[in-house]
């Protein structure tokens, strides 16, 4: 079974136009994520509706290569002028910039390549090798568990981001809520649709993910003073020394992408946290060694590694369960949903040959990093000087473009504009929009599943506790829910108490 | 006497309060609007507008409670923070020693600045506005057609060189006509024309 | 396109269809048709059975009209947006969409303001049977066995699609029409989850078609099929009316895919559609097409046949289930 499914999982890969969509998207992916400014999510959610036309495997396996193309893509900004092209490379900078302001920026660049490379490889590796198990686990799944893991996910998203609480909550909440405008599955009567045949469907998700994470960012950046950078760029350096630098350094490399994949596992704490954590402790693993700061290698290595490995963990909870963890993944869900594929029992079970392709589409994927890194990237660091005002109309064009075509339905292009403007706001007040985002994605997949658990249990709530697992996650949810109303408890007492 | 209280008005009043007025508004009225569905179609936007309608209360009125209770509520409470946080700051320290003219832009995708003196809002208005324009002549005479006005426009107000100007346009037109043709929709024809 | 329309418009509507009808009557008229590009109008998403069907099947018609076809899918509100689209493009035969019997539901549940019997239908291509599946570890044989657990009260829920989706139109017949008494009836998205969830224990019983329970026969009982015509996917599986019910539910239990074209389209080219879609139908092309990817295409009748049916489900599922719940 396992067998034939990886044979013809090569098939999908080696047949048709499956590797030139891989190529196109790492090479996109680099682009955009080489470009400050503009990052995977932005990426993933303009080249979404385009995707419409592609069967569903070359699809996903076109997004996702952008996904791991903007994390290694990221990097080359964070070393040559000191400016993360994406957040995930932020801890690139804090050695990347000063090795290159020694002269080794073509090290820098070359390191950077062969850790997200081999940290991107060893991770992926290690989600092929898990998916039986992964499968057990996922066919365990009914309704009733479904649910519970869909209002886990968002929950556990605000307390894994760096906001407040309440804000996270009320921000998921609301995107639970708009995401029940139209025809539920469940019961046939339309929502909230003022009698309006373009609501009968509700706000299509994929177009208020163009709008947050399109339009949005479009409206914080145009703000931003001084984005463009005078730097000379020197290219100085071996990339062979690069790579031995890597070799030479391999418990630091795989350390750190098994830590940006497990933190990837974990909904809402994506990329931007894990090469931090990966940083820190490659610091304190290198018992206070104090070059790192200042052009230390393994301080590029422990966040490149660490950034690219966080791709692949990042699918296990979209895969298995539907729940994505980051707004890169949300997206991805959005396409696997598009071309019919339906995360969990249909991606382990019946398809699974589909997602074995697209894991083994991101390990070639990890390889051509490698090579594009190493010989054509260095020509492509112009890339980073390029004014982020001639990027703006375009890709507010291109995303206003895609949200149309998604259906022909005007409602979609006001969604984009709309969402555009009130993510924006969000983002400037710190509400979790990746929160508001898993909300509205998660959203029909919470109500289906909670309304169909009360149908099989004639309306009673004790289906969510009579069994094994449903009971553990609602135990679960009801900790990370209850622990900060606790802490809010206590320190209301301790500030009365003082 | 009357100005300081328009004063604190003024300051009470900002764009956080306009958006959570705006949520709970929404989520109020589809509160309300859900208890004439079926128990079926209705109890799942029940709770979720129930949490919103609570959760924007408890933010608008928070400048109310007593100090800790306050503090609670908007803090941080990652438990990644004293690492992405943390560190973060530690870490940029030592890169300033480096290069005092330029901050490295560290801020990752959940910690957006809020420092109002870093940011040109004149700018983002413009932008919103000139997004809203975008919306309107499309649906009048079609997205294509709307296109190279948008960013003629955009050019014209952002001071491109005339050379720039002309290669994002044709940029735009580029794009226009390729979705156009790879996408199952015409976007050529607006209600006008 | 749009010009053609304006000048319509301008002569006004009388001189108009006048107008039109100077041009496509006549002796020599037919001729020149199919001259222009065709363009069909697909009311479901892409990648979706009727958007597949629709396309190969269009792009063989065109082929041998020697003209080009051009898709666009419309999509939301069930189909009706897509088709409301069609009730108001040019009747010049040019324009055309698929439709599939069931899609009456929401048709008569929105109300979008006109009738499918006001439609000009070009002809049938293929038809869907549903069947029932079980868990096989329920140890249940055949259709008499489900209808007596049911009875009895060893087995309770039943599972299907949204309400007014035929799968439920469908359980809801069984219950009225064949006095199958089942208790709670719940609601999956699409016949994929309901095979899963059968396959899992989660429910019994199922409704779901033939060509998704042939996917999955390793994991389901398949037991009966609700036509009494029998499934062509499983020729050897016995119908609901073996066990002595009477022919009550085909009109549901079998779904006719067609295709059609706005109200007031001309006779003349209504009848050149049929037979180019009977040609089509027949050609090598679709005929090895239709082997290839396991899909069954066959000539099922013209507008006569097309129109009896949809009717038949018209009238009959507002008496099978109360439109109001879903409207």
């Amino acid at each position: 079974m396992t067998q034939d499914s990886l044979f013809s999982a090569i098939e999908i890969l080696i047949t048709g136009q499956t590797i030139g969509w891989l190529l196109i998207g790492l090479l996109v992916g680099i682009i955009i994520g080489t470009i400050p400014g503009l990052g995977p999510n932005l990426g993933l959610a303009v080249a979404l509706p385009l995707t419409m036309r592609l069967n569903g495997p070359d699809a996903i396996i076109l997004l996702i290569s952008i996904y791991s193309g903007a994390m290694y893509g990221g990097s080359i900004a964070a070393i040559l002028i000191n400016t993360p092209g994406t957040a995930a490379a932020a801890a690139t900078t804090l050695d990347g910039y000063p090795m290159a302001r020694q002269g080794r920026a073509m090290e820098a660049l070359s390191i950077s390549a062969t850790a997200s490379a081999v940290g991107g490889a060893f991770s992926i590796i290690t989600l092929i090798l898990l998916t039986p198990f992964l499968t057990e686990i996922v066919l365990m799944f009914g309704s009733p568990e479904y649910f519970l893991i869909a209002l886990f996910g968002i929950a556990l998203i605000t307390v894994v981001v760096q906001e407040s609480m309440v804000k996270g909550l009320t921000a998921g909440a609301f995107g639970l809520l708009l995401s029940t405008i139209g025809l539920p599955v469940a019961a046939g009567q339309p929502r909230y649709t003022f009698d309006m045949f373009i609501l009968y469907d509700g706000l299509d998700f994929v177009a208020v993910l163009i709008g947050i994470f399109a339009i949005g960012e479009m409206i914080k950046l145009i703000g931003e003073k001084g984005s463009i950078s005078n730097e000379n760029i020197s290219l100085s350096g071996s990339s062979l020394s690069g790579i031995r630098k890597v070799i030479s350094a391999p418990i630091t490399t795989i350390k750190s992408g098994y830590i940006g994949m497990f933190i990837g596992a974990i909904p809402g704490s994506g990329a931007s946290i894990s090469n931090f954590i990966s940083y820190a402790e490659a610091v304190r693993s290198g018992g206070g060694d104090k070059e790192y700061g200042s052009g230390n290698h393994r301080g590029v290595i422990a966040s490149e590694a660490a950034n690219n490995g966080t791709v692949a963990g990042s699918l296990i909870p979209t895969f298995s369960f539907g729940i994505p963890g980051s707004g890169a993944t949300a997206i991805l869900l959005g396409g696997l949903m598009m071309h019919g594929l339906r995360p969990g029992p249909e991606l382990f079970a019946d398809n699974v040959n589909i997602t074995y392709s697209i894991f083994f589409a991101l390990l070639v994927g990890n390889i051509v990093i490698l090579l594009l890194g190493l010989f054509i990237i260095t020509r492509m660091v112009y890339i980073t000087t390029i004014d982020t005002n001639y990027i703006i109309p375009i890709v507010i064009v291109v995303a206003s473009l895609g949200a149309f075509g998604l259906s022909g339905n005007w409602l979609d292009v006001y969604t984009v504009i709309f969402f555009g403007i009130f993510g924006f706001f969000m983002m400037k007040h710190n509400y979790s929009i990746i929160a508001f985002v898993l909300g509205i994605v998660l959203g029909p997949i919470a109500e289906e599943n909670l309304v169909r658990s009360l149908q099989l249990s004639d309306g009673s709530f004790w289906i969510f506790l009579n069994e094994p697992i449903p009971l553990v996650l609602t135990l679960l949810i009801a900790a990370v829910v209850v622990s900060p109303i606790l802490s809010v408890v206590r320190s209301f007492f301790n500030g009365t108490g003082s | 006497m009357i100005n300081p209280i328009y004063n604190s008005m003024k300051n009470y009043v900002t764009s956080e309060v306009l958006m959570l007025l705006g949520m709970l508004s929404v989520s109020s009225y589809m509160l309300v609007e859900s208890f004439s569905f079926s128990s079926e179609s209705g109890i799942f936007p029940q709770f979720a507008a129930a949490v919103t309608v609570f959760g924007c209360t408890v933010l608008l009125l928070r400048g109310f409670l007593p100090k800790p209770l306050q503090q609670a509520i908007v803090e941080s409470d990652g438990i990644f923070n004293q690492y992405s946080g943390g560190s973060q700051e530690k870490f940029n320290k030592t890169n300033v020693d480096y290069d005092k003219n330029h901050k490295p832009e560290t801020h990752n995708e959940n910690v957006i600045e809020n420092d109002d003196a870093d940011v040109d809002s004149t700018k983002q208005l413009l932008l919103v506005g000139l997004l809203t324009g975008y919306g309107l002549i499309g649906y009048l005479i079609g997205l294509v057609w709307a296109t190279p006005i948008f960013i003629g426009v955009f050019a014209k107000i952002f001071n491109f060189s005339w050379f720039d100007a002309l290669m994002v346009v044709s940029i735009g037109i580029v794009a226009a006509l390729a979705f156009n043709s790879i996408l199952p929709v015409n976007m050529t024809n607006g209600v006008v024309f | 396109m749009p010009r053609r329309r304006a000048v319509i418009q301008s002569t006004g509507a009388g001189i108009g269809s006048l107008l039109l009808a100077g041009c496509l009557g006549g002796g020599n008229g037919n001729d020149d048709f199919p001259s222009q590009q065709f363009h069909a109008i697909i009311p479901w998403g892409q990648g979706g059975g009727t958007d597949i069907f629709t396309r190969e099947i269009w792009q063989e018609i065109a082929d041998q009209g020697d003209v080009s076809v051009g898709f666009e899918n419309i999509t939301g509100a069930a189909g009706v947006r897509g088709i409301s689209e069609l009730y108001s493009t040019d009747p010049d035969g040019y324009t055309i969409s698929p439709m599939n019997s069931p899609s009456v539901v929401p048709l008569l549940t929105q109300d979008p303001g006109f009738t499918i019997d006001e439609f000009r239908h070009v002809g049938a291509y293929t038809q869907t049977v549903w069947v029932l599946v079980t868990d096989p570890n329920l140890d249940l044989n055949d259709f008499e066995e489900v209808a007596s657990a049911y009875d009895a009260g060893d087995i309770e829920a039943i599972a299907g699609q949204s309400p007014g989706e035929p799968n439920h139109v469908l359980a809801e017949s069984l219950r009225s029409e064949l006095g199958i008494p089942w208790e709670s009836y719940v609601a999956y998205d699409g016949s994929g989850p309901i095979i899963q969830a059968v396959a899992a224990g989660e429910v019994p019983a199922g409704i779901v078609t033939e060509t998704a329970a042939a996917d999955a026969e390793d994991q389901i009982n398949v037991l009966t099929a609700l036509s009494s015509e029998g499934s062509p996917v499983f020729p050897d599986l016995p119908v609901y009316t073996d066990y002595g019910y009477d022919a009550e539910i085909d009109f549901m239990g079998q779904f006719l895919r067609s295709f059609m074209a706005p109200p007031d389209t001309p006779d003349e080219r209504i009848e050149i559609l049929n037979k180019s879609l009977q040609e089509a139908l027949e050609s090598d092309t679709l005929q090895s097409w239709a082997d290839d990817t396991g899909n069954h295409l066959e000539y099922l009748g013209g507008e006569d046949e097309v129109l009896k049916v949809l009717e038949e489900n018209q009238e009959r599922i507002p008496e099978i289930i109360d439109l109001n719940d879903i409207e």
